[in-house]
């Protein structure tokens, strides 16, 4: 490295001491003019010291155009070095990955001519692609299905759910006033069905002539198929009676505390049959209970039909229902019984 | 979402998805009940996801339930190389994907999970990232160093036979 030292100020007059350093300044250009009439005058001084001059000039020396060929080894692409790769292995992954620009699928066909072990290499990231066995599939999907109601009969069934909760909450109440009045009358119903009763268990405990009997929840229900007798049936644990033909039923009774449903014996052959809701002493308990059920109904209806459709009954410390909530997407109802 | 569309996303991607989590975790009960997980949450919120979106939902729902039970088991799959190469000479393979599988279980869990989203369902970085909640260049480096390792576990095995 040449420093200069003329300029620095640390040599301020040639002489045959440092006259070296001025010439070097010369020859580089680092002398200004008034330097360079000294450096001339000191050299007409000293002929001899020209030739000296002269062959300082010679010996400059002139860059020559060396190109050093692996250059291109050394240079690490920059996308693999984050991925602490070398550069081949990055193009080979570039490729497969269809992640690869066009400059640099040239370059990996350059590096793939210049060493052809390299295919060798290029192949094995080709077989790292996974390919998912068919073989294996998902055993439970039946289970995840879901039954899809028609449109039609949705909006109907919600309907008519909507409709008779409405009903219940505008009337309901009278009703079992009335009901209560009677005290045993029968509510004709236009369903096709057996005699139902629904009484508390103090009141089953209490009339043991009744003959009925009594179901606890879960229970199977067989009916006969017997032409002279159309009994029916509940039978717990109970081996099948060989002389008719049954019909087997499940029934899943909401949990209600203190109560059972009762299904009488068949009476008649009415083709409109009767269900009554035989008034405990308690007027009330049919009430609650029938809340109770309206509830658990819209529930249970919820859940077949993925309708919005909630009923959320609010009841005080007795058991006696306070407020009715029943709430859908599009509407509301709520009842306040007692303050 | 509707009810048809729902069942349509059990018929089309529940294997996907199953595969996606057995490779994983390589418990075929604990595989089935996180897959089952997954399309019970799909059920709950089929309102507020669009039908386009149910494959995206549903690994991601299945990806993260899947950790979870990872954590919970504190299985820890993480790779060493030696170990795997030192075994892999007593293994008798019988073609170059069921090798590959085998390398594939060697993988950190990360690495397992964005390659098989990426060779099973061609998922981009970006949904890989979506899935994983992880960024695009994590994805890709994850990615991009799973391939040196199974191409270099297929090499020592070739090399073997």
């Amino acid at each position: 490295m040449h420093i200069n030292l003329i300029k620095k100020g640390n040599l301020k007059k040639i002489n045959t001491h440092n006259y070296e350093a001025f010439f070097l300044d010369y020859i580089e250009g680092n002398l200004n003019e008034s330097q360079v009439r000294e450096l001339k005058k000191f050299l007409n001084a000293n002929p001899k010291l020209q030739e000296e001059l002269h062959d300082f000039e010679e010996f400059t020396l002139e860059p020559e155009n060396i190109i050093y060929k692996h250059k291109e080894e050394l240079i690490q692409n920059t996308q693999a070095k984050h991925f602490e790769i070398n550069d081949f292995e990055y193009l080979c992954i570039a490729d497969i990955e269809n992640d690869i620009t066009k400059e640099d699928k040239n370059l990996l066909k350059n590096k793939l001519d210049e060493n052809t072990k390299r295919i060798k290499d290029l192949n094995l990231y080709k077989k790292t692609k996974l390919s998912p066995d068919l073989n294996i599939s998902f055993p439970r999907k039946k289970q995840l299905t879901r039954r899809y109601l028609p449109v039609g009969f949705k909006v109907v069934t919600s309907v008519a759910a909507a409709i008779t909760a409405t009903l219940l909450v505008l009337n309901m109440s009278g009703l079992f006033h009335e009901s209560a009045n009677q005290s045993g009358k029968q509510i004709i119903s236009k369903i096709r069905s057996k005699e139902y009763k629904i009484v508390s268990k103090q009141e089953i405990s209490e009339n043991t002539n009744m003959q009925e009997t009594l179901i606890s929840h879960n229970q199977t229900i067989k009916q006969t198929s017997n032409n002279d007798n159309n009994d029916l049936a509940f039978v717990d644990n109970e081996p099948q009676n060989k002389g008719n033909m049954y019909k087997e039923l499940t029934v899943s009774i909401p949990v209600i505390k203190n109560e059972a449903l009762i299904f009488s014996g068949y009476k008649d052959n009415m083709v409109n049959s009767k269900m009554s809701l035989t008034q405990s002493n308690n007027k009330q308990n049919s009430k609650e209970l029938l809340w109770q059920y309206a509830e658990t109904g819209v529930n249970v209806w919820k859940l077949i039909s993925s309708s919005d459709m909630e009923m959320n009954n609010a009841y005080n410390e007795d058991g006696k229902i306070e407020k009715l909530n029943l709430t859908a997407s599009n509407f509301k109802i709520s009842r306040t019984f007692y303050k | 979402m509707t009810v048809n569309e729902y069942n349509k996303a059990v018929n089309k991607f529940s294997d996907n998805v199953y595969r996606f989590i057995l490779k994983n975790i390589k418990n075929e009960m604990r595989a089935q009940d996180i897959v089952q997980d997954s399309f019970e949450k799909l059920w709950i919120n089929r309102k507020a996801v669009i039908f386009e979106k149910t494959k995206s939902y549903l690994f991601t729902t299945a990806y993260r339930t899947m950790i979870d039970y990872i954590r919970k088991e504190k299985r820890v799959s993480l790779t060493d190389n030696n170990a795997v190469f030192e075994s892999i000479h007593e293994d008798n393979y019988s073609d170059i994907q069921e090798v590959l599988h085998k390398a594939v279980s060697n993988l950190s869990e990360i690495q397992r999970s964005v390659i098989l989203l990426r060779d099973y369902e061609g998922y981009s970085y970006k949904d890989i990232a979506d899935i994983t909640n992880l960024n695009e260049p994590q994805v890709k480096v994850y990615i991009y160093r799973a391939r040196v390792y199974l191409k270099n576990y297929i090499g020592k095995i070739e090399n073997v036979v």
